[in-house]
């Protein structure tokens, strides 16, 4: 079944989810990533979202955070407060799954202003959540469609910490940053080392070269690059039905 | 002692003053519209609103030049992306500009909750790495005094007044609330004066029968409004759904910058009240769901 980019993002991003995991996961493609890992992969996970929901699974497309879908197939639901203080900052969500319009190379997202703060080019959301699940989850997974204004050598305003290179700003963070990063392109792993991200697997047609012409800075390569494996039949179907008008996914491949 | 059940246009006309702090409840779920209309309507200007989340009645507001400060956490339009008005305010200053101050959500969250507990500030872990605290000079840190640790500090906020809606209030003034409650007992409790609309109002026993489900007690409330379908386009818990195709036409439809004004004349202005609204706007039953 032929599939589009985000398709093929969304379901490479379920396949990084271990099954028993707790996951946290923001509306849009997160929670729809997320659907898909409990569905095909990992069903014993359990997804929180910021609005209160714990272990959910949404049945339509959920367009708000607090959507009644969400709520209609929870389990429990706790205030504001308790997600933030017990849940994310008491140490119980292994996974944060977060996007933005820029990352960097460490994983540093910005989800709040292109161009300066004072007098943006382009005025966003903002962190809601997004700076405590980066600092707080034990690891957080990066999804975001890629290109050059979205993969620049320099975000133009952190919102949430990636990997932090300064020791004594990270000894103040309890999370261990990205865990990987994927997109409409391929799926990248950041280095043991140095931190940095490398591009680690591509899918099927996508070329290291088209990568490279879509990355902000002199990216890193893995010595063996991975060829992903396509979404199945059932998963593109499975999406698609969460996002029949295509609001999330786009058009259709 | 008087009833504080009254009329939402007299919650307002006693409670609510221009240039105050004011608090908008409604993480999304049950975002008091009715009450934000009736503010619009009544001309109440140069307020500073706090709200978490501040979605399309932030817009509503800015657009009727009620608003003149934001204090959030997240200025979107859940699920569809950014705001167009809120963005032309803070991009081009139009249709004027407005003044913003911006934490993340764990942040302004522990701001209403130091304030409903007495306190002058919280603590808490994040920040560290962000560049929000390189613009928000209230966002400051400690250290620990037992582990030494360095923590991220937020000051208290105290509303003027905080509105919220919720499913039932009993004869007293007592608040129900189930489904996705939110920062309501924080915002609620840290402010000087609260106005509720609520779907419904019943005997006391109904209540009484579901203690823990009653978030705000009469005695931390001063006006009750009976308000049915006051959180529409949002939604209400075993009420009615969330509008959705209503936040995807504001998504697309504002574009054109007429278009929020031309909505406030004709569903804001051009209303007496929520209940004239609901008769007037079409399809809402398609919205009601039964309780379960």
């Amino acid at each position: 079944m032929n599939c589009n980019g985000i398709e093929m993002l969304i379901v490479q991003a379920a396949r990084q989810i271990k099954d028993h995991e707790v996951v946290f996961a923001g509306v849009g493609l997160p929670i729809i990533a997320m659907a898909v890992a409990k569905k095909f992969y990992a069903p014993h996970i359990t997804i929180v979202c910021e609005s209160g929901i714990v272990d959910t699974m949404p049945d339509r497309l959920a367009l708000s955070i607090a959507d009644p879908s969400l709520v209609k197939n929870c389990t429990s639901l706790f205030s504001v407060n308790e997600i933030f203080s017990f849940f994310l900052q008491g140490g119980r969500i292994d996974v944060g799954v977060l996007s933005g319009a820029q990352v960097d190379r460490y994983g540093n997202l910005n989800s709040t202003v292109i161009g300066p703060y004072d007098q943006p080019k382009l005025r966003m959301p903002g962190s809601g959540g997004a700076c405590e699940i980066a600092s707080n989850a034990k690891e957080t997974l990066i999804i975001i469609p890629q290109g050059l204004r979205r993969f620049p050598d320099k975000v133009d305003f952190v919102t949430s910490p990636g990997h932090v290179q300064d020791p004594d700003v990270k000894k103040n963070i309890r999370g261990n940053g990205p865990r990987a990063v994927v997109t409409d392109l391929g799926l990248y792993r950041f280095g043991k080392e140095d931190k940095e991200m490398y591009l680690a697997g591509i899918y099927a047609g996508v070329t290291v070269d088209k990568v490279k012409e879509n990355t902000g800075w002199d990216l890193k390569v893995a010595d063996r690059v991975e060829e992903l494996a396509p979404p199945s039949e059932d998963e593109i179907s499975f999406i698609r039905n969460l996002d029949p008008e295509g609001i999330f996914l786009g058009k259709k491949g | 002692m008087n009833s504080k059940i009254m009329p939402l246009s007299e919650a307002i006309l006693r409670f609510v003053k221009d240039g105050q702090k004011i608090y908008i409840g409604g993480f999304t779920h049950c975002v008091p519209y009715a009450a934000v209309h009736e503010i619009i309507r009544q001309g109440i200007k140069d307020l500073e609103v706090c709200k978490m989340v501040p979605e399309l009645v932030l817009e509503q507001m800015i657009a009727a030049g009620a608003c003149k400060k934001i204090v959030f956490s997240w200025g979107g339009n859940p699920g569809l992306g950014n705001l167009r008005l809120f963005r032309s305010a803070c991009e081009k200053g139009v249709p004027y500009q407005i003044e913003i101050e911006e934490y993340t959500h764990h942040g302004l969250l522990l701001r209403l909750y130091a304030g409903a507990s007495g306190l002058p500030f919280m603590i808490f872990k994040s920040n560290f790495g962000s560049d929000l605290p390189r613009f928000n000079e209230a966002i400051k840190t400690v250290h620990c005094p037992y582990t030494g640790e360095l923590l991220s500090t937020v000051p208290a906020y105290n509303a003027d007044v905080a509105i919220f809606h919720a499913q039932r209030a009993d004869r007293n003034g007592n608040i129900q609330m189930w489904g996705i409650i939110g920062e309501h007992k924080e915002a609620a409790f840290g402010a000087k004066k609260v106005i509720v609309t609520v779907e419904e109002i019943v005997d006391g026993d109904l209540l009484r029968s579901r203690p823990n489900s009653v978030v705000l007690p009469a005695a931390a409330v001063d006006a009750v409004a009976l308000e049915p379908w006051g959180a529409h386009p949002s939604y209400v818990q075993d009420f009615y759904d969330r509008d959705n195709d209503f936040y995807i036409a504001w998504n697309d439809n504002t574009k054109d910058e007429a278009y929020v004004n031309k909505y406030l004349d004709e569903w804001v202005y051009g209303v007496n009240d929520r209940k004239q609204y609901a008769e007037k706007y079409d399809g809402l039953g398609r919205l009601k769901v039964s309780a379960t």
